[in-house]
């Protein structure tokens, strides 16, 4: 009987597409589980003696620019640098909501780095490499996050996207399988090389990025958004359930603009679009007790300080530390 | 559009449908749209240039056998708008930037060319394959297609038309001109094909030019780091090739077109003329008979035929990119090729089974390396860093960076050992291949369990950093 359907062409054809596209469905909803909430956040914050006034969070705009140390003795006033690398927009509103907001600090001010639009798209780092992270940040049922990656995928066969990750879950493993190649590949050079963080220290170290060249096209270049106005919906972004969470909790915010890569003379200018978004942001953010600080139009931050892409280089770090306190002292008062 | 994305599985799943659910006068009509659709979905102006290589071949290879005497001329005059097109779009950035640098060396004024072109994807291809039709019909290998329809479908013929095979037209044109029907074992078998491009490309291509990217990134990589960062571009330029062909050639198969095979092996074969026979085939086979035989081919003297090989290679590495380093890597293969003929690599030594045998494994292990040498070529465009990689001393590692080279490399190999293991399957005895086509039960069973293995990998290994097919900036 099986050797006969193997035989006929158009039931081969019906089996063979069968089992491939079932098999996974199959396979994917035995034993997986979805990332567990990572508690350590709220942990590391709650051993922090004493509890910082101010926390600083962001992306590696955030790591390559302040030295946690310098700027802790230049304000004399506690001060925690959370460096969430890879995180964007809801990662930040997660943090603050389910890790800062539940602890037992109560910070007065609370600052986040951010770049051009990240504040107001909602998807941005949110799938892929990401979604593991964001899931580890995540407390069981999260409304608002849930609603807002909905809505926020435009893309003409965005659905269809979300009906294979539902259908596949197996997916969720690409994090774990990645790791797995990597760690076999270590363990064949273990003889040789140093094991464990020692290794992943010396790769690091390979490819730090001040040891990159001057022409290597920034990772981050291709991370320009899209170009929409300046829209403060709920429905639409997580900034505005960021200051609500700090109204709630008596936190001051204070939105950071990094400056990017300049362009020739120290000067990075913004397209016309881009001006009137920031100043609906910043009108947005003053009428709701917040604040917006933006360097770009600052031609003291030259290119000299820039490693590749965006970030600064590990020399300059220190200077713009001190840049940094200079420009907003008054929130370290 | 891009084969390794949704747009592109949606559209391809409602073209087979309504393809397979019309009848053959109207189904090229049908594909020809969807062609057009298909290449102009992202930018529709791309269509523009198409439509005129496609009306000027179309009507220059009518004209050919009514107008004796003067074919040469129309011959000339398709070459010319052909490559009149690819030279505007392709190379007159590189042709105003050399103008540019021999002006400034002199001290001249140079000048800003007033207008930006963006290079339409393919263009490379479809205006070979275009040319090869005129002079196929001046030829008289074929008559010259009656149907606009028909010649417009050769020339974008969607599964192939961005990144090849460069069909013939002796091959294609009579496949679209008579009728096909479905069948379901090639159906499966086209179904086969896809999947194994999509993991060649989701899975090795794009994992491996993480590992060439960040390597290539690096502004001092020791000798051995930057050698496993060319290794991990070797496998994943092959991967990332071969998978666009495997991808055209199954979703044509799955339309009852069965195009060219491109790659067959590359990286076991022995020399270099053995080498072009199995890498970008179609390609070279253009060359060769295009370019190399209407040189003189070898079919004269040893110094003109050593002139037209690096005539033709040159034009080989031209015709990849519009910069000096393809054309440096062109005339590299030509020199390996005639210095492999002049030590005498070329012609197979007669010895043992065994001796033949491990003969056989160096020479595939050396050329493997030089052609690793030419990807150094390909891949590092900017000249003073190709100049400083190939001038690296191997005695100067850092321990720290072998330890990474040797982690990176181990890594890169984990990810080439499916091709290697494809590759020699496909080199098996025909015997034992003949013996697997028998037994259909088990043939068919096994390439299901392949087939679901390549699925799952797919879904659980597939890169985060999805990248272009390499070939669409050619």
């Amino acid at each position: 009987m099986f050797g006969k359907l193997v035989r006929n062409d158009v039931a081969w054809l019906i089996i063979f597409v069968a089992v491939i596209l079932l098999l996974p469905v199959i396979l994917g909803r035995t034993g997986l589980s979805r990332t567990p909430f990572d508690q350590s956040p709220t942990e590391e914050l709650q051993k922090l003696n004493p509890p910082p006034e101010v926390v600083l969070i962001g992306d590696s705009m955030l790591g390559t620019r302040i030295v946690p140390e310098q700027l802790a003795k230049l304000s004399k006033s506690p001060v925690f640098v959370n460096i969430l690398e890879g995180s964007a927009s809801a990662r930040w509103y997660l943090y603050l909501k389910n890790h800062l907001a539940r602890s037992d600090v109560k910070p007065k001010q609370v600052v986040i780095f951010f770049r051009d639009r990240y504040l107001t798209d909602p998807s941005f780092r949110t799938s892929a490499q990401y979604q593991e992270l964001l899931h580890a940040s995540m407390l069981g049922e999260e409304p608002v996050v849930e609603k807002l990656l909905e809505g926020s995928d435009t893309s003409r066969f965005g659905w269809l996207a979300k009906f294979f990750e539902w259908l596949y879950p197996s997916q969720q493993l690409r994090d774990p399988a990645a790791e797995y190649v990597v760690e076999r590949a270590q363990k064949l050079t273990e003889n040789i090389t140093a094991e464990g963080e020692e290794f992943n220290n010396a790769l690091d170290r390979t490819f730090d990025m001040n040891l990159l060249r001057p022409d290597t096209p920034s990772e981050l270049a291709s991370e320009d958004l899209n170009e929409a106005p300046f829209d403060a919906s709920p429905e639409k972004s997580f900034l505005p359930h960021m200051v609500a969470l700090a109204k709630e909790n008596g936190w001051h915010l204070t939105f950071y603009r990094v400056k990017r890569r300049p362009q020739a003379g120290n000067i990075r200018e913004d397209k016309p679009e881009l001006t009137e978004y920031m100043r609906d942001l910043r009108t947005y953010l003053n009428a709701n007790g917040a604040t917006l600080v933006d360097v770009t139009s600052d031609d003291t931050i030259g290119i000299a300080y820039y490693s590749d892409g965006d970030h600064v280089g590990e020399k300059m770090r220190g200077p713009y530390t001190v840049h940094f306190f200079e420009r907003l002292k008054e929130l370290f008062r | 559009m891009i084969f390794h994305s949704l747009d592109f599985i949606v559209f391809f799943v409602a073209v087979v449908g309504l393809y397979w659910a019309m009848p053959f006068r109207w189904q090229n009509r049908f594909l020809l749209a969807a062609s057009w659709f298909f290449y102009g979905y992202v930018s529709p102006w791309f269509i523009g240039p198409l439509a005129v290589a496609t009306l000027t071949d179309f009507l220059v290879a009518r004209e050919i056998p009514a107008r004796p005497g003067r074919e040469r001329l129309l011959v000339a005059v398709s070459v010319a708008i052909n490559l009149g097109m690819l030279g505007v779009f392709k190379y007159f950035g590189f042709f105003v930037d050399n103008v540019n640098a021999i002006f400034s060396s002199f001290g001249l004024t140079t000048f800003e060319p007033g207008l930006s072109i963006i290079l339409p994807v393919g263009i490379s291809f479809y205006t070979l394959q275009s040319i090869g039709y005129t002079v196929d019909v001046y030829r008289k290998r074929i008559a010259p297609c009656r149907s606009l329809v028909d010649y417009a479908l050769y020339v974008s013929f969607f599964p192939q038309l961005v990144a090849g095979p460069i069909e013939r037209s002796t091959h294609l044109l009579p496949m679209i001109t008579s009728a096909r029907t479905i069948d379901a074992a090639r159906i499966t078998s086209g179904l086969q094909l896809i999947l194994w491009g999509f993991f060649k490309k989701v899975v090795i291509a794009d994992s491996m030019a993480i590992t060439a990217n960040k390597i290539f990134a690096l502004d001092q990589p020791d000798f051995a780091l930057l050698w496993v960062g060319v290794f991990a571009f070797a496998i994943q330029i092959f991967a990332d090739f071969s998978a666009y062909t495997d991808i055209a050639r199954g979703a044509a198969r799955i339309l009852g077109f069965e195009i060219i095979e491109n790659f067959h092996g590359p990286y076991l074969s022995q020399t270099p003329h053995e080498f072009w026979g199995r890498w970008h085939i179609s390609l070279s086979s253009w060359i060769r008979d295009y370019v190399y035989i209407p040189l003189g081919g070898s079919r004269c003297g040893p110094t003109r035929n050593m002139l037209n090989l690096i005539g033709a290679f040159a034009v080989s590495g031209l015709w990849h990119g519009a910069q000096w380093n393809f054309v440096l890597w062109g005339l590299y293969w030509s020199f390996l090729t005639i210095g492999y003929r002049a030590l005498g690599l070329e012609t197979k030594p007669l010895l043992s089974s065994t001796r033949a045998s491990a003969v056989g494994l160096a020479k595939i292990i050396l050329l493997f390396l030089l052609t690793c040498f030419g990807w150094l070529l390909f891949r590092e465009t900017n000249p003073t860093y190709l100049w400083k990689y190939m001038t690296l001393n191997p005695l100067t590692v850092s321990h720290e960076q072998l330890r990474v080279a040797l982690f990176l490399g181990i890594h890169a190999i984990f990810f080439a050992l499916p091709l290697l293991a494809y590759d020699i399957l496909c080199r098996l005895p025909r015997p034992v291949l003949q013996a697997w086509q028998d037994r259909p039960v088990i043939r068919r069973v096994s390439e299901l369990a392949v087939a679901c293995l390549l699925f799952i990998t797919i879904l659980i290994l597939r890169s985060h950093a999805p990248s272009e097919f390499i070939y669409f900036q050619f």
